[in-house]
C-alpha cells in the first residue's frame, strides 16, 4: 500500500515537472497555430478556437528563414564535430597524461568561461575583420568552436576518467599502439559521452545569438536566431510567424536527440573489470 | 620462449624509491612468482618488464636486447591483469581476437587459433557473448585466452586469481600450472598469497618495501629462508 502510494506520489511528481518543462514549447507550437486576428482577443486560452498553418506557410515561402535554417544546420554541425575532435583529444591528454604546466592549462580554461561574451565581441570582431572572417560562416564556426572546447574537454575528460586505465594498458600488450588503443578500445566505449558532448556543443552554436548578430550583417549569412529578430519590426512584432519559425528551428534539436537517445543512456563500460 | 634480465634496475614515481637495485635473472621457459605484502612493489616490477612503466635507472633485456625504450607492443609479451581488462564492447571471440588483429594474420588462421586457445580453456560455448555476460571465473579464463592465443616471449600476470572464491582459484592454480607445462613459457606471477607462490612457481621472489629479500625455490624459502622476513611471510596462514 505504501509503496504504491510511493509510485503514485512520485509519478505526480514527474508529471508536474515535465509539464512545467514542456509548457514554454506548448505556447510555442499553440501561438504558432494561433490566427492573427485571435491572438490578442484570445491571448490566455489554452487554445485558440481556430487554428491555422498559414504562419509556417508564410515563413516557409516568403521569409529567408529557410536559409537562416540552412546557415545555422552548416554552423551547428561543423562546430559540434570541431568541438568533439579537440574536445577527445585534449580530455584523454588531461586523464592519462602527467605534464608540467597542466594546472595552469586548467586554470587558464576555467577562466576563460568566466568572461561575459559581451566584453570580448569587439576584441573579436576585429581579429577577425581582417582575416575576411567576419561575415562568413567559417568565422562563426571558430569562435563557437573556441568558446566550447574548454567545457566539452572537461566533459570529456570525465568520460574518458571512467574508462578503467587497465583497458588500454591490456590493448598495448596485445600489440596495439596508444593511438591504436584510444581509437579501438578507448573511443567505442565514450562513445555515449562523445554523443552527449557532441549534442552540448551542437545546441550552445545552434542558439547562439550575440556572435552571430554582431560578426555576421549580411542576410546570406545570418544564422536562425539573428533571423527569427527580423520578425521584429519598428513598429509591431509578427508573433505568428516568429513561433512558427522557432517551432521549425527545434526539429533538428529534436532529431538529434532522438538518434543519440540510445548513446545515452547505454551503459557500455558495464562488464568492462570484475563484478 | 625468452630469458629475462634486469640488472640493478630501481623505480621513482617522484614521491621516493619504490624499487631499488633489483638484480634478477629470469629463465627460459621458467616460472617465476613474485610475493611480497601489498605495496611492496609486485605490480610495479612486472609493470617495468611490460613497458608499460619506465624504469628510473638500471636495465631491463629480452633474450639479451636492451628493452628499456621499446614500446610494450614490441615486447612481445603478454599479460593478465588483475581486473581481466576484458574489452567491454568485443565479445569473448573478439577479445580472444584483438592481439593476432593487431598482427594482420590471416582470417582463417586467427580463427583457427581462437577456437584452439577457447577449447583449452572451455570456452568455446562462450565465444559470441560480452563479458558483461560472464560470471567472474569466465572473465578470467578469457583473460587467460586472449594471452594465450599467440604465442608471446613471455606471460606476465598480476594477481590474476585474487577476485574468484577459494574453490576456483584452487582448481585455476592447477590449470595455469598445466598450461604452463604445455606451452613451456617464460611465466612471471606476482601474487601476494605465499601459498600459491610455494605451490606454483619454479622459484619465488621475495619483496619487501622495494628490495629483494631471497630468490630460489620454493623449497629453498622453506628450509633456508634468508631473513626473518622471508620467514615470517612464509609462516602466515591466509
Ligand atoms: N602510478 C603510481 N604513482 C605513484 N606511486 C605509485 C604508483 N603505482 C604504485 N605506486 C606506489 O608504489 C608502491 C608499490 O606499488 P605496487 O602497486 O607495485 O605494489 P604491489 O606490491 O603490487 O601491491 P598490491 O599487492 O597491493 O597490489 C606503493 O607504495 C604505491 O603506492
Ligand atoms: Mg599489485
Amino acid at each position: 500500500m505504501a509503496r504504491t502510494t510511493g509510485h503514485v506520489a512520485r509519478a505526480l511528481a514527474l508529471a508536474l515537472y515535465v509539464a512545467f518543462a514542456l509548457f514554454p514549447l506548448f505556447w510555442l507550437v499553440k501561438v504558432s497555430v494561433t490566427p492573427d486576428d485571435l491572438l490578442y482577443g484570445e491571448g490566455v486560452r489554452l487554445w485558440p478556437s481556430r487554428v491555422t498553418l498559414d504562419h509556417y506557410a508564410a515563413v516557409l515561402r516568403h521569409s529567408q528563414f529557410p536559409l537562416f535554417f540552412r546557415n545555422s544546420l552548416i554552423v551547428a554541425t561543423a562546430t559540434a564535430l570541431a568541438a568533439s575532435a579537440v574536445a577527445s583529444a585534449a580530455g584523454y591528454a588531461f586523464s592519462r597524461f602527467r605534464f608540467r604546466g597542466k594546472v595552469w592549462v586548467v586554470g587558464v580554461m576555467l577562466v576563460s568561461q568566466m568572461f561575459p561574451l559581451v566584453i570580448i565581441v569587439a576584441p573579436i570582431f576585429r581579429l577577425l575583420a581582417p582575416l575576411g572572417l567576419t561575415n562568413s560562416l567559417s568565422g562563426l564556426v571558430l569562435v563557437y568552436t573556441a568558446f566550447n572546447a574548454p567545457f566539452a574537454t572537461f566533459l570529456m575528460q570525465s568520460f574518458f576518467e571512467g574508462v578503467p586505465k587497465d583497458l588500454e594498458e591490456a590493448a598495448m600488450m596485445d600489440g596495439a599502439t596508444r593511438f591504436q588503443a584510444l581509437l579501438r578500445v578507448v573511443l567505442p566505449l565514450t562513445l555515449p559521452g562523445l554523443a552527449a558532448t557532441g549534442g552540448f556543443v551542437f545546441i550552445a552554436a545552434w542558439s547562439e545569438l550575440l556572435f552571430s548578430l554582431m560578426l555576421n550583417s549580411s542576410a546570406a549569412v545570418s544564422t536562425f536566431p539573428a533571423g527569427l529578430l527580423g520578425f521584429v519590426s519598428k513598429f509591431s512584432v509578427d508573433f505568428g510567424q516568429m513561433m512558427a519559425a522557432g517551432v521549425l528551428a527545434l526539429l533538428p534539436v529534436g532529431a538529434f536527440f532522438f538518434f543519440i537517445q540510445r548513446y545515452l543512456v547505454q551503459g557500455l563500460t558495464a562488464g568492462a573489470v570484475k563484478g | 620462449m625468452a630469458t629475462i634480465t634486469l640488472t640493478n634496475v630501481g623505480k621513482d614515481y617522484g614521491g621516493g624509491p619504490v624499487l631499488r637495485g633489483i638484480n634478477l635473472e629470469i629463465r627460459d621457459g621458467e616460472f617465476v612468482a613474485l610475493m611480497g605484502p601489498s605495496g611492496c612493489g609486485k605490480s610495479t616490477l612486472l609493470r617495468l618488464i611490460a613497458g608499460l612503466e619506465d624504469a628510473t635507472e638500471g636495465e631491463i633485456r629480452i633474450d639479451g636486447r636492451l628493452v628499456n625504450d621499446l614500446a610494450p607492443k614490441d615486447r612481445d609479451l603478454a599479460m593478465v591483469f588483475q581486473s581481466y581488462a576484458l574489452y567491454p564492447h568485443m565479445t569473448v571471440r573478439e577479445n580472444m581476437s584483438f592481439p593476432l588483429k593487431q598482427r594482420r594474420l590471416p582470417a582463417a588462421e586467427i580463427t583457427a587459433a581462437v577456437d584452439a586457445a577457447a577449447a583449452k580453456l572451455g570456452l568455446t560455448a562462450l565465444l559470441d557473448r560480452k563479458p558483461k555476460a560472464l560470471s567472474g571465473g569466465q572473465r578470467q579464463r578469457v583473460a587467460m585466452g586472449r594471452a594465450i592465443v599467440r604465442t608471446p616471449k613471455a606471460f606476465l600476470f598480476d594477481e590474476p586469481l585474487s577476485n574468484l572464491d577459494a574453490r576456483l582459484r584452487a582448481q585455476m592454480r592447477v590449470e595455469i600450472r598445466t598450461l604452463h607445462q604445455d606451452l613451456g613459457a617464460t611465466s612471471v606471477y606476482v601474487t601476494h598469497d605465499q601459498a600459491e607462490a610455494m605451490t606454483m612457481a619454479d622459484r619465488i621472489v621475495a619483496l619487501n618495501d622495494g628490495d629483494i629479500q631471497q630468490v630460489g625455490t620454493p623449497q629453498d624459502l622453506r628450509e633456508r629462508p634468508a631473513n626473518a622476513f622471508v620467514a615470517d611471510f612464509l609462516g602466515q596462514h591466509p
